[in-house]
């Protein structure tokens, strides 16, 4: 008998979960919004309440060294600068790993060759001052091209 | 040489230290008089444009690696295999120690549709012995490769004529599609070539500016000019977002050969003819990027006095260009950028101006806190300009070492110290204009010191 790995029952799931789908089996067409939504939306979504999230704790934070600083005008104004940089820089990092996760579900081409080209072999730097030496490498790897 | 700076970095902390102290410990006693409050006015007017104009750089740029990676998501769907002939123009004038070493970068490049031209503008020096021997050694041990398989070298020796006429020869030489431009002193990374011709997969896109870095850091003068091209080049990712890229330095640029086609070569008369052509692309409406995985390390000017030319000849140039263009600021055509037309070119000029009164503001500052003992506007200076400093060396900190962060308390010092380098360029440049002088092809010694 043949031994079933957990891969094999993973894959025998997924396909039962296409099979049986419970919708598919209704008489009539459900509304979209009882069905499960694209997961890309979920993304856009998940960003989206990042976003706000961190827009939240900018203003609170913000409010809060307007009201410590009130006495002093000049460290209000660079506190506020400083949040709204820091602001920034928080929010674009969590914005800038979503794309790729919703590229990766999307098996997209451009996560493909990214992909590729970091599994790329390094070839190793030439530093040798011998010019003959260094020639015969370049050579070599024009042949391997 | 390593325990001056070690010296002059304890120095500086010391003094920011005891700015910091000073701001908890002392208490504040207005000073009201009609001049301080007149001075006051003006200082806050500079700062707050400075400040103003930095905050909204800072808050954009963190968001050009998610939109990049986007569009070129977007592109491959179109463009799947785009491989086209690269040219790479190197420009050379005694430049002998530096030549060889970046036709070795360029060989090893991973991009290998490539053919690198040389142009070798009247130089006295052995530069023109080794590179027709190392052309000979190339093509000698080449010779059993097709060509379409190798590198092909160009190499050529003409008459001294000045870094755009080297330019125009080599484009004439060029078979690319694709056109870079790098300087005689440069290492080119290996990525740096593939990295160029993935912007240009998007139809639109024109020109290319790459990441250029110093490579000589070793010295204080050396360490200096990185920060400041750390601080340029990020917010080069902000110019990018908003399409307002309007220098493209000849250590680093990729053009489309339509580019040439359309616009002609470069403009021998100006001294930085690539910031001139530059301004033509952005008045064509044409899109510039930035790209800065293809990384270039220079070499910076390794004494003072080699870092006043160079910034003469660029002040100089940039004011030349400015007049040559004119018509862009304010432009209403329907071409042209207007954030471009109306706040960066504007911006930059006032830069300017505000250069020629930037030491004078800052030592009444310097004054004002102390007489007063409020040392807030100094201490916010201080907060911005390391944040700033901080978040720009964390960015870029696979490419360097880590240990610049630690001189983010301290940079805004070391800007003061690169204002006064500035400030000369600004008034000796003011100074050749009205006496009608010209500024020749830099012309400091090259040491061929790129750390390894």
């Amino acid at each position: 008998m043949q031994n079933v790995t957990k891969r094999d029952i993973a894959s025998i799931e997924t396909q039962q979960y296409r099979a049986v789908n419970p919708y598919s089996a209704l008489p009539f067409k459900v509304p979209a919004r009882f069905t499960k939504k694209p997961r890309i939306r979920r993304h856009a979504l998940h960003i989206a309440v990042c976003q706000v999230i961190y827009a939240i704790a900018a203003l609170a934070s913000g409010g809060a060294a307007y009201y410590c600083l009130a006495s002093q005008p000049i460290y209000r104004i660079v506190a506020l600068v400083v949040i709204g940089i820091l602001w920034s820089n928080a929010a674009s990092i969590a914005a800038r790993r979503k794309p790729l996760d919703i590229m990766a579900t999307m098996e997209h081409p451009a996560l493909k060759a990214w992909d590729k080209r970091l599994k790329k072999k390094q070839r190793k730097p030439l530093y040798t001052e011998k010019t003959e030496v260094y020639l015969k490498a370049i050579k070599s790897s024009f042949v391997d091209h | 040489m390593k325990y001056t700076k070690l010296a002059v970095y304890i120095t500086l902390y010391l003094f920011t230290i005891g700015i910091v102290i000073s701001s908890i410990v002392l208490t504040p006693h207005p000073l009201d008089s009609p001049l301080i409050r007149i001075a006051r006015v003006v200082i806050v007017f500079f700062a707050s444009v400075l400040l103003g104009k930095y905050t909204i750089y800072m808050v954009l740029a963190p968001w050009f690696g998610m939109l990049a990676k986007r569009d070129k998501a977007l592109i491959s769907h179109f463009v799947k295999d785009y491989r086209p002939l690269v040219s790479v123009m190197i420009p050379a004038w005694n430049e002998e120690r530096g030549v060889l070493i970046t036709m070795r970068s360029l060989l090893a490049s991973t991009y290998k549709r490539l053919e690198i031209i040389v142009v070798n503008d009247g130089s006295t020096d052995n530069s023109d012995v080794l590179m027709r021997r190392f052309v000979a050694k190339y093509d000698k041990e080449m010779q059993n490769i097709p060509e379409d398989r190798r590198i092909s070298i160009v190499y050529y020796y003409q008459q001294n004529g000045g870094k755009g006429n080297a330019l125009n020869t080599a484009i004439a030489l060029s078979h690319g599609d694709i056109l870079v431009s790098i300087d005689a002193d440069c290492i080119v990374s290996e990525r740096a070539i593939e990295a160029f011709v993935e912007s240009f997969r998007d139809p639109r896109t024109m020109a290319a500016v790459g990441s250029v870095r110093i490579g000589n850091t070793r010295t204080l003068i050396g360490t200096l000019q990185y920060l400041e091209f750390l601080f340029s080049f990020y917010f080069k990712k902000s110019d990018s977002l908003l399409n307002t890229i309007y220098i493209i330095g000849g250590a680093a640029g990729a053009f489309r050969r339509e580019v040439f086609n359309k616009l002609g070569g470069y403009n021998c008369t100006n001294i930085t003819e690539d910031i001139e052509l530059s301004v033509r692309i952005q008045a064509q409406g044409w899109k510039i990027v930035y790209c800065p995985d293809a990384l270039i390390f220079t070499e910076g000017a390794s004494t003072l006095q080699g870092l006043m030319k160079q910034r003469l000849r660029w002040k100089r140039g940039r004011f030349q260009t400015f007049w040559e263009h004119r018509y862009l600021f304010f432009s209403l055509d329907p071409r042209h950028n207007k954030l471009l037309t109306w706040f960066v070119l504007p911006l930059a000029f006032f830069g300017d101006v505000q250069l020629g009164f930037e030491l004078l503001f800052i030592a009444v500052l310097f004054l004002f806190s102390f007489i007063s003992s409020d040392f807030s506007a100094f201490l916010s200076g201080v907060i911005v300009v390391s944040m700033m400093f901080a978040i720009q060396s964390w960015d870029c900190k696979e490419e360097h070492n880590k240990s610049f962060l630690l001189l983010a308390p301290i940079g805004w010092l070391l800007f003061y110290v690169s204002t006064f380098v500035e400030l000369y360029a600004l008034i000796k440049s003011i100074w050749m204009m009205i006496r009608k002088q010209e500024v020749r092809w830099q012309r400091w010694v090259r040491s061929g010191a790129i750390d390894s």
